[in-house]
């Protein structure tokens, strides 16, 4: 994930003939509004960073300046970078379709307080990748007006796309679908004789003892 | 010797052995196609593999007229209740055939999000091997369920010992 180095500006992706020229001060446009440059990485794109309290006027202004003109969200990511501080990002692609311009926005989001504004009253795109980066990495959206966990379980007490979750789950049974109460209403074999009930696999690699190396700890843990 | 030999045209038999007759030869499957050994359960109903040949050609997409579950696929979590609520919806005596290694164990995914094994939810009768099994071993698999279901007592309870079909 490490920033690649710049390479040099091409030219053959500037439009030709387009009614208004390209907006090539969009640096400075985005600047102004308190955006800091970044260099760029690979696929050429604008990257710029934003803090986190002025992203809501930020993205304001850039969805309805008629000079910067972003009217659609291609993507919300939110990413973990677990030394970094903040740790965790969210970052957004942007795309202009008056200026034909994509650009990409990154917010760094402090893990001891892990929220951000919500985009949702401005892209409506927003309401389900920002569920998607609450549920994966567990970054809070304020002001999102369902933010549910959508890939998985409602009661599902983790966020696996953290770099310090284990691949295979922590305690990847039953138990933890229990508070729904619609899977173990009822006993789930009571024909099968005892002993032949299958045991839980044995999940040690994924025990939250066996990782937690000072990192901070799952709610799990602090529950027990 | 009997009543055979007075009427030739009459057969006896046990109750519980005609209607186990019925029931194996009458499955309803009901199918929880979740990826692609759905596929292959597709085209084991098809004409070239034709489970009609068993009995078991109707697919009903409504658990209450279905008598065997087919979990044809990876089963997550997030599925998992929904999985188990179709199951307590149909109705009795009913069945459950683990189809392929991702409903049987959890497969090669073995990571946060998939139910190692649909045994956890459900009661499984017969495992199935294959990544996706070819529809001769969804064919075998039922043709072991058929084998179970002769054993079946006529209220249902029967041992619940799974078969395996590889």
């Amino acid at each position: 994930m490490a920033d690649a180095p710049a390479n040099p500006p091409t030219s053959s992706s500037a439009p030709t003939a387009a009614p208004p020229p390209p907006p090539d001060p969009l640096a400075a446009a985005m600047t102004a509004l308190g955006a800091e440059p970044q260099p760029t990485t690979q696929d050429g794109l604008p990257v710029f960073r934003v803090e986190r309290d002025a992203w809501p006027s930020v993205a304001r202004a850039m969805r309805h300046d008629p000079q910067l003109a972003f009217e659609l969200l291609i993507d919300v990511a939110g990413v973990d970078f677990p030394k970094r501080r903040p740790r965790f990002e969210v970052v957004y692609h942007l795309w202009s379709l008056t200026w034909n311009k994509v650009v990409r926005v990154k917010v760094g989001v402090p893990e001891e307080d892990p929220q951000v504004a919500s985009v949702v009253g401005l892209w409506g795109t927003a309401d389900w990748h920002e569920r998607e980066a609450f549920d994966m990495v567990g970054v809070k959206f304020a002001g999102h007006p369902d933010l549910r966990r959508i890939l998985m379980p409602d009661d599902y007490p983790w966020h696996p796309l953290r770099k310090d979750f284990p691949v295979e789950g922590i305690d990847n049974s039953i138990s933890y679908v229990r508070a729904g109460g619609v899977l173990m209403t009822r006993e789930i074999d009571v024909d099968r004789p005892a002993g032949q009930d299958r045991t839980p696999v044995d999940l040690s690699r994924g025990d939250p003892a066996g990782y937690s190396d000072g990192t901070p700890t799952l709610p799990e843990e602090k529950a027990k | 010797m009997g009543v055979e030999e007075k009427f030739p045209e009459v057969v006896t038999s046990k109750l519980t052995d005609l209607v186990g007759w019925a029931r194996k030869n009458s499955l309803w499957p009901m199918p929880l196609g979740l990826s692609c050994c759905a596929i292959e359960m597709m085209a084991t109903v098809g004409p070239r593999f034709d489970l009609s040949r068993f009995g078991a050609e109707v697919f009903r997409f409504s658990p209450r007229q279905s008598d065997v579950m087919i979990v044809a696929g990876t089963l997550t979590w997030k599925m998992a209740s929904v999985a188990r609520r179709i199951y307590d919806q149909m109705p009795d005596p009913k069945w459950v055939i683990a189809m392929g290694v991702c409903a049987s164990s959890g497969g090669l995914y073995r990571n946060y999000a998939v139910v190692p094994g649909v045994d956890r939810i459900l009661p499984v009768d017969v495992y199935t091997m294959g990544c996706p099994p070819r529809p001769d071993t969804l064919i075998r698999a039922v043709m072991e369920l058929q084998k179970k279901i002769d054993e079946l007592a006529i209220d249902g309870r029967r041992p619940r010992e799974p078969a395996y079909v590889q």
